[in-house]
């Protein structure tokens, strides 16, 4: 029997019109055993690495074609095949060049694009109009005479017989060849109404509606050998594989074409790096670098040059140098920046005399990969970086790599309800009441709970598209901040499509595609705290006449002064144990040391906790439970961790040692993991995990324990390298909280937004280590934050910069206008030229308290047009606005124009007019009995809602004498919907529960919401989940 | 004499206006889909815990039993028409004021009726059975009587010094300024009206847009504001809400019967009749049902009408529940005595729509239908038969090839053809239940006959159309 391949085929790359993933396409072809299969999307290749890469991983014995489809003008749709690598250069350029001609997700292609087009085989679909059909045959016969054919589709569609005729014709008359193919959309022909939803969803209307504008029948699917046989002669069938076996092209021929400039002309990039490590080297390490680091320096060099990553660091160390010298402060984190040659690089600052019992694991040859590295840089000044590489290797070989956003649950449910009709108010009411976090009941259930029968026609059909959509691309976005470099112009290697951000590019491949395909990236992160410390650095310089940067602070080894500050969970404004879930840890988990820190981030976030792993480590750590191993292989793993898997690196070699996984599987574990809640791909690894381990000797329960431990862990798992990098920042912002205090909150005020808290609680907390916090005031305010010294006591002054309403641009102007002796009176600023809404914004934040009546006043009187002019100015103007702000005014208008308030708290106002109930302060609630009633009240600053398996919130409650830790679980949370979501002053009745390490909680029984006591409070609590 | 004005605001008007039946004990709320709130509820609804501004989560959450009903502005504005003819009978300058207020003017009624008490009397009397809820005020000019009873004061009085006190005291929340003035005013501490007004408009205006002097002077009555007064309608449109879902004719007529009393009342008070209506029946996702009723002599007598309408009804199936109603009455002309019998003598020419009407009261509404093509790729749902004259939705650019006739019901085929053209396979309607899977063909029988056939995925074959 002849074979087949096929050439024209579209998967949900072509969005909303495909209706398989590129992986189903492939192994549906591989299974009814076509010899060669196309993926030719819409002007994309964005979908052929995840068909390479089935067919590497799957071994499937078929052979992978890259190509594209195109209409021009409406007028002329053809396929274009790669044969070579040069056609797949020209394919790249054409699509780039297409792309940049249109708007974000459209194309226009040009007959320039055809006509120069040299390599490409082109397969023309024929319009069926005879005379522009005669036309084009010749344009193109013209153009590509050699490489040119017509592409026959058999749809059974009406009067086909008549366009296979035409077809015919048109062969017989210009010469042109005709091979078979399939216009295929979907892998098999139950996807029909999944097509017709997504053709719907594109038409912005009902399957119904769309009437005879979708697919009258399901043939363009991949139809077994044995119908094809009967539906095309055979000559055309063998000319489909005739085709094929000119497409020699593999994605496997991309090879990584390095930026020439980084290594100079007389070096080689091993020597030029070595020659960088040693230089670094002699810097790190004044002494002279000891032997052991010495060794592991030739280990990693060896292994670098093996892998041929040289210039990899290479460009890192570019990048990082231009920070240096631009004083931007950086950090790099990831698996490979761990290492002594980045740390001699300047790309870490995670000195290895303190941190090497790291290094061991992070350069892992089996896994075959490209080294990962990402570089925080200040969030402030990341641009400069980025603006950086733009300009050292030009647009045309520099890009970001791109995000797919696919549809999730929420969108799914939407736009299949859409388009099978079913009323919004309908799904809006599915969207909102089905929780994804129910471990107990998956959405199916939920959604059969509320109202819609699983049972009846329509209820099947939604949840099964539903579910068939989950998880489909619906568009490119640029990634944050992946950036692919190459040598030649990148679009000889990827397309190149337009972003929505202005003057921003993005290749057509994520990093999961660059890894597949052995391409690297270089990632360009912004970290709020790094721009913190810097300024907080710059403070120390100006005023304390000290120097540090994070390796002086690291090198200082483990103070036990700042860990025992770290253990009470003093920690609000520190990098990552600052939020509630971790303060309530601390004190369990109480660090002493870096690892403990480096354990401590890694283990308080939602994998951990769902997968169950936080109790055991507890319990073991101290001491209440012995610490066991069922092999030595499973203790070389877990050991440092207490036997329990904590890092995201543990459960993948886990996975290697005790189950057997090759190299290879543990990385689809991986990319499975991380991909869990789109695809849920992960089950199909319990099979071969747990036999894996139960053939090892492995106990039953002890392998189903570990498989459930990676299912919670999903994509939150936390690798042990990012945590390692996170704790170099935790412990150096508790160093500088713990030492320089003051400094420390106005370096942090002055790189707002960022972190877990707002302005108003950082002040609180800073006024509770007793520093005096002095508002804006119009004669000493600068536009940052600053610091005040009167008689050896060091306080904070508030910048301008927090006044709602001002720009910084404005406030700048007054300040330059700024007489020494300060302004005297509000004239004096109307005259500076600065509009008025800016003047306005500073009365209401009470900065003229020292030259005007009072805030209403002062607003009322910059709010005037007329002094302006100079013949009004000396004219006396009788007032009638006589009024004055109450103590509850003031407060108000403190948060409105500020955000907090310095002089009063809205639960002390409020309990001071008589209207709150009985309540207990925060600063009372350590003479509450453990397990007793009490009733609190607070304003809420803060919900986190930690993805926990029993759907807890932690809510943050502050009421001017200390903050409070409220636990509402999920039944309570349920029940009280509206206080609990949308209460910014909340009375809470429960229980108070106070561990053994003295952190206390309120277990939540009665939320009241009392927000309307305190009409227009204007505090916004932070939400995180 | 100073101008005075009474204005009326209903805060539940869709929902007090629905027919429920008496399935008074029913909590109903009315839910505004793009605020996601509840905006309106009865009492029983209040009683059960559900409260403005809920969300419908919470709400149905509190009652099982609760009915919810979306917010449409358009069925409270057609209320607000219904309520000023009532008044219109008892005072002469009506406002409508969109979606829920209207305003009278009442100074000049005033001497009609001997005084402010007496009036406010009539007026009460004359919107009482119609049940709504509503809050009132007087004031000295639209937009403060407007401000007042938005704000319930519910007094009515022509003492210009209470008018202003209570103007002084409303919130500056409650007016009507644009949310930016309001916040401006905030920012300064201006709470109430009464505080805005005690600062001079000169030292207002050079801080504020002309937009605020103006509306203060216009709730003060220092400025005029043009209002445009109510005209009774030529026409007589009524529409009517239900509160639930109708499935079956009979259930129909007492709210029919509700409106016909009304278009009575409508046709004596101009000493009209009228010999056509049109009765338009609301169906929940479909378009609606028209049903065209002419007599043969013009009426204006409900109980004629109530006839006419049953007997046309009992013909008359519902593929579809009715969720509201409308009465539409054709052409009025005054009540003269009738000089012609419509059988005796030359007939009036009749309009194609009369004609339709007048055959289908008399042959049943299935006795007359016109073809129209749909958009659906399912043969026997690609031409149908729709209300007679009606436009097709889709335009028809036919290149198929597709038979002349095509039967009512496919046949098995029993004779032996030769297959000439096709397969052409068809695979739809899987969305709707009604699931086709065949391959059509062309074929032609030894009679010569060319057939429309089709195979089922059981091999089954069989014949759908003929071509001439």
């Amino acid at each position: 029997m002849t074979g087949y391949a096929e050439l024209y085929c579209q998967s949900n790359f072509s969005f909303l019109e495909g209706a398989s993933h590129p992986q189903e396409l492939v192994q549906q072809a591989a299974f009814l055993q076509y010899s060669a299969i196309a993926i030719t999307d819409e002007c994309s290749v964005a979908g052929v690495v995840r068909a390479y890469r089935a067919i590497k991983e799957q071994q499937l014995p078929i052979q992978l074609i890259v190509g594209s489809v195109f209409t021009l003008n409406n007028l002329l749709r053809v396929v274009l095949l790669c044969p070579n690598r040069e056609g797949y250069g020209e394919l790249c350029r054409i699509i780039t060049n297409a792309r940049r001609r249109a708007s974000k997700g459209e194309y226009q292609l040009d007959e320039w694009d055809l006509r120069t087009c040299r390599h490409c085989i082109i397969l023309w679909l024929p319009s069926g109009q005879k005379q522009q059909d005669d036309i084009w045959a010749t344009w193109l016969k013209k153009h590509a005479e050699q490489r040119l054919w017509i592409g026959c589709q058999r749809h059974l569609i009406n009067d086909e017989a008549a366009y296979i005729t035409h077809l015919e014709y048109l062969s017989a008359h210009h010469h042109i060849p005709i091979t078979a193919c399939g216009g295929v959309v979907m892998h098999t022909p139950d996807r029909l109404p999944l097509q017709h939803v997504v053709s719907a969803i594109k038409a912005r209307t009902t399957v119904a509606k769309l009437g005879n504008n979708k697919l009258s029948n399901h043939e363009r699917y991949l139809r077994p050998l044995s119908k094809l046989v009967h539906l095309y002669k055979a000559e055309w069938l063998e000319n489909s594989i005739h085709i094929a076996s000119q497409c020699r092209f593999s994605l496997s021929e991309l090879q990584y074409e390095y930026p020439a400039e980084l290594v100079p002309n007389h070096l080689t990039p091993q020597q030029h790096l070595r020659n960088l490590v040693v230089a670094g080297a002699a810097h790190r390490f004044p002494n002279g670098v000891p032997e052991s680091i010495q060794a592991i320096i030739e280990k990693e060099l060896a292994l670098i040059a093996e892998q041929k990553y040289e210039y990899f660091f290479l460009t890192i160390h570019d990048i990082v140098q231009f920070a240096q010298a631009q004083k931007i402060l950086y950090q790099g984190r990831g698996s490979a920046a761990n290492s002594v040659v980045c740390y001699c690089l300047y790309i870490t600052s995670v000195d290895p005399t303190q941190i090497n019992v790291l290094f061991e694991r992070f350069i892992s040859k089996e896994r075959n990969e490209p080294p990962d590295i990402d570089v925080d840089f200040e969030h402030e000044r990341r641009e400069e970086v980025i603006q950086y590489i733009y300009r050292k290797y030009g647009r045309e070989r520099t890009a970001l790599a791109a995000t797919v956003s696919s549809y999730r649950f929420k969108s799914a449910v939407r736009e299949v309800g859409k388009a099978l009709g079913i009323n919004e108010t309908q799904l809006d009411f599915y969207i909102k009441n089905v929780n994804r976090r129910d471990k107990g009941l998956n959405w199916q259930a939920q959604i059969a709970e509320l109202g819609l029968d699983p049972r009846s026609q329509m209820g099947e059909q939604f949840v099964s598209l539903v579910h068939m959509l989950m998880g489909f691309p619906r568009h490119l976005s640029q990634h944050v901040g992946g950036f692919v470099i190459s040598a030649g112009p990148l679009y000889h290697l990827v397309p190149i499509e337009n972003a929505a951000m202005e003057a921003r590019t993005v290749i057509q491949w994520d990093k999961d595609d660059l890894e597949t395909l052995g391409l690297l990236k270089v990632d360009v992160l912004a970290l709020g705290m790094l721009t913190a410390i810097r300024k907080t650095f710059a403070l120390l310089e100006k005023h304390y006449q000290r120097t540090l940067t994070i390796a002086d602070i690291t090198r200082m080894g483990d103070d036990p002064n700042v860990y025992r500050m770290i253990q009470r969970a003093d920690t609000v404004g520190v990098f990552q144990i600052e939020s509630r879930a971790q303060m309530s840890m601390l004190p369990r988990l109480k660090p002493a040391c870096y690892y403990d820190l480096v354990i401590q981030i890694a283990i308080v976030r939602p994998g951990p906790i769902q997968g169950d792993m936080v109790h055991p480590f507890l319990r073991r750590r101290d001491k209440k439970e012995p610490v066991t191993y069922p092999s030595n292989e499973v203790k070389g793993v877990l050991s440092r961790t207490m036997g329990v898997p904590i890092f995201q690196e543990q459960v993948i070699q886990l996975a290697m040692v005790a189950a057997g996984f090759s190299g290879g599987e543990a990385d689809q574990l991986r990319r499975a993991m991380a991909s869990w809640k789109k695809d849920g791909q992960l089950m199909q690894f319990q099979h071969k995990l747990i036999s894996g381990m139960l053939e090892r000797g492995y106990e039953k329960e002890y392998a189903e324990r570990i498989f459930h431990q990676i299912c919670g862990f999903g994509e939150y798992g936390f690798p042990e390298s990012h945590s390692a990098s996170f704790a170099v920042l935790a412990y150096v912002s508790s160093w500088l909280k713990h030492y320089y205090p003051e400094a420390f909150y106005v370096g942090l005020l002055n790189s707002w937004p960022m972190g877990f808290y707002a302005p108003a609680q950082l002040i609180d907390d800073a006024k509770r280590h007793n520093i005096n916090v002095k508002p804006v005031c119009i004669n000493h305010s600068a536009y940052d934050h600053t610091l005040e010294f009167d008689d050896n006591k060091t306080a904070i002054r508030l910048g301008m910069r927090i006044v709602k309403g001002l720009s910084e641009h404005s406030a700048k102007q007054i300040i330059e206008a700024r007489p020494i002796t300060g302004f005297t009176s509000l004239t004096q600023l109307k005259q500076l030229k600065i509009k008025h809404d800016q003047l306005e914004a500073l009365a209401s934040a009470n900065a003229f308290q020292h030259i005007a009546k009072n805030r209403f006043q002062s607003r009322w009187q910059l709010m005037e047009n007329e002094t302006e002019l100079p013949l009004f100015q000396n004219m006396p103007q009788p007032s009638t606005f006589l009024l004055s702000p109450s103590q509850e005014d003031n407060l108000i208008e403190d948060y409105a124009s500020t955000g907090l308030s310095l002089t009063s708290h809205p639960i002390t106002l409020l309990e001071r007019n008589n209207t709150l109930p009985h309540f207990t302060r925060a600063d009372q609630l350590h003479t509450i009995r453990h397990k007793s009633v009490v009733v609190v009240i607070g304003v809420v600053i803060g919900r986190q809602a930690p993805g926990t398996a029993a759907g807890v919130t932690f809510m943050t409650l502050d009421d001017g004498t200390g903050n409070i830790n409220v636990v509402v679980w999920k039944a309570t949370a349920r029940a009280q919907k509206k206080s609990f979501l949308k209460s910014k002053i909340i009375k809470v009745s429960g229980i108070l529960e106070r561990g053994d390490s003295g952190v206390t909680h309120i277990i939540a029984g009665k939320l009241t919401d009392l927000t309307h006591l305190m009409k227009h409070l204007n505090t916004k609590p932070r939400h995180f989940h | 004499m100073r101008t005075l004005w009474l204005y009326l605001h209903f805060p539940a008007l869709q929902l007090d206006s629905i027919y429920s039946g008496d399935t008074s004990s029913q909590p109903i709320a009315i839910y505004h889909p793009a605020q996601s709130q509840i905006v309106q509820i009865n009492k029983q609804a209040s009683t059960v815990g559900i409260q403005l501004g809920m969300g419908l989560a919470t709400a149905s959450s509190l009652s099982s039993e609760l009915m919810v009903v979306p917010y449409h502005a358009e069925t409270e504005e057609k209320q607000l028409y219904y309520l000023a003819n009532i008044l219109y009978k008892v005072t002469s300058d009506i406002c409508i004021y969109p979606p829920n207020g209207l305003l009278l003017r009442i100074h000049n009624m005033l001497e009609l009726y001997g005084g402010l008490a007496p009036y406010w009397q009539t007026i009460r009397q004359a919107i009482q059975p119609a049940l709504y809820q509503y809050s009132y005020a007087t004031g000295v000019s639209p937009l403060s009587a407007r401000l007042l009873a938005r704000n319930q004061w519910n007094c009515v009085t022509d003492q210009t010094t209470q008018i202003k006190q209570a103007l002084n005291n409303c919130h500056i929340d409650s007016t009507e300024l644009e949310p930016k003035i309001k916040q401006k005013l905030g920012r300064v501490g201006i709470k109430t009206l009464g505080a805005l007004l005690s600062v001079s408009l000169k030292d207002l205006a050079k801080r504020f847009d002309i937009e605020l002097v103006t509306y203060l002077g216009r709730v003060n009555g220092e400025l005029l504001h043009h209002s445009e007064f109510f005209r009774p309608p030529e026409h007589f449109s009524q529409y009517l809400e239900l509160l639930y879902e109708i499935e079956s004719t009979d259930k129909l007529m007492p709210p029919i019967n509700r409106i016909l009393a009304d278009m009575s009342q409508f046709l004596k008070a101009r000493d009209s009749v009228t010999d056509n209506i049109e009765i338009i029946l609301h169906q929940r996702d479909s378009l609606p049902l028209t049903i065209r009723i002419a007599s043969a002599q013009a009426e204006y007598k409900a109980h004629v009408w109530t006839s006419l309408v049953q007997l046309k009804l009992e013909n008359t199936e519902l593929t579809a529940p009715i969720s509201g109603l409308t009465i539409n009455t054709g052409k009025i002309v005054s009540a003269q005595p009738d000089k012609t019998d419509m059988f005796e003598g030359t007939q009036s020419s009749l309009s194609p729509l009369q004609l339709i009407g007048l055959l289908q009261a008399k042959l049943g509404e299935q006795a007359l239908v016109s073809p129209c093509i749909a958009d659906d790729a399912r043969p026997e749902y690609a031409s149908q038969y729709g209300a007679p004259l009606a436009e097709a939705s889709v335009n028809a650019t036919f290149n198929r090839q597709r038979p002349l006739m095509l039967l009512p019901q496919a046949r098995p085929l029993t004779e032996k053809v030769e297959v000439v053209y096709g397969p052409e396979r068809i695979h739809s309607g899987w969305w709707d239940g009604n699931p086709i899977c065949r391959d059509y063909f062309i074929g032609r029988n030894h009679k010569g006959q060319w057939l429309w056939l089709y195979r089922t995925t059981q091999q089954h074959w069989f014949v759908h159309g003929l071509f001439s």
